[in-house]
């Protein structure tokens, strides 16, 4: 019976939800590797722009980045600011979720060459 | 006709699971969190609201028919008369059920939950933990005289605690298989 096909999908949907909450919002591959580059900028303490970072690589068109952006803001990756001379200027900066994640990641990274 | 009877069987299995499962947590949460009841059915902590979550999640119809057993089960544990005990037990089952598919719908989650994430789970609990305090104490204040703000407050806290309670233990529970297993297939 479907109904009990769907128990089943609904349960693998919701275990992935269950699962997000004690750990970081899933991050798609794209994500990774646009939050790696802007990460290049933060560390550098360059002020990145959105219609900057839109442009930061030729691999991803401009769209694409844009879409990604505003689904990680709602992650919580990170925030905007907006200039405080010209308001139609949003910088792009990263969160305490942000610097969370990049320590995990590199304790994962000491553990992985370690084994 | 064999299909029919293994999906009755299997219906049936879901219902006896949710109400089973919700006349447990509610044993745990008086043994548990005494302290912090308020009255016969409310307190700051109470976690069989995430039974509720879960079951109506997943079982959707099932869940709903095995939550008002379960509850069922407990009014009459908890001394009160008939009537006033299938009145709570269908406003325990069917609350979620509404809150859950209104707040799905809101939200844009599809039937089968697909993306669905953790702060939508929360949501979802919140809003859940929301109808359940307003129509328990709605109910409360229009047949019995005792449901007031200060209760619905009460009331809605301890849902939404109770429901993270059990989504965290969830949560924690599937990371522990998750790890345990990668040992076994490991060593």
């Amino acid at each position: 019976m479907s109904n009990f096909k769907q128990m089943y999908q609904k349960f693998l949907n919701l275990a992935i939800a269950l699962e997000e909450m004690s750990d970081f919002p899933a991050l798609e591959p794209v994500e990774q590797k646009l939050l790696a580059l802007l990460n290049k900028y933060w560390s550098n303490k360059e002020p990145i722009t959105v219609v900057s970072a839109m442009n930061m690589t030729p691999e991803i068109s401009t769209s694409t980045i844009f879409r990604y952006l505003k689904k990680m803001r709602a992650k919580g990756y990170i925030q905007l600011v907006v200039d405080e001379a010209d308001n139609r200027v949003k910088y792009i900066t990263p969160t305490a979720l942000t610097e969370s994640y990049f320590n995990k990641m590199g304790k994962l990274m000491i553990k992985a060459t370690s084994e | 006709m064999k299909q029919f009877l293994d999906d009755a069987i299997n219906a049936f299995i879901c219902i006896i699971g949710v109400a089973a499962m919700w006349v447990l947590l509610f044993k745990l949460n008086m043994v548990a969190f005494s302290y912090f009841e308020t009255s016969k059915f409310i307190s700051w902590v109470f976690i069989p609201a995430g039974v509720r979550l879960i079951s109506v999640l997943l079982f959707g119809f099932y869940g709903v028919i095995g939550l008002f057993l379960g509850a069922l089960i407990t009014s009459y544990q908890v001394g009160i008369d008939a009537d006033t005990a299938v009145a709570v037990s269908l406003i325990s089952a069917f609350n979620p059920y509404l809150a859950i598919n209104v707040t799905k719908y809101c939200l844009k989650i599809d039937a089968l939950m697909q993306g669905l994430s953790a702060k939508q789970l929360m949501t979802i609990s919140f809003f859940a933990a929301l109808f359940s305090g307003l129509t328990h104490n709605l109910y409360f204040h229009v047949h019995m005289g005792t449901g007031s703000v200060a209760d619905f407050m009460n009331m809605f806290i301890g849902d939404f605690i109770g429901s993270l309670i059990i989504l965290f233990a969830f949560s924690f529970l599937i990371k522990w298989l998750r790890r345990s297993i990668k040992l076994q297939t490991q060593s």
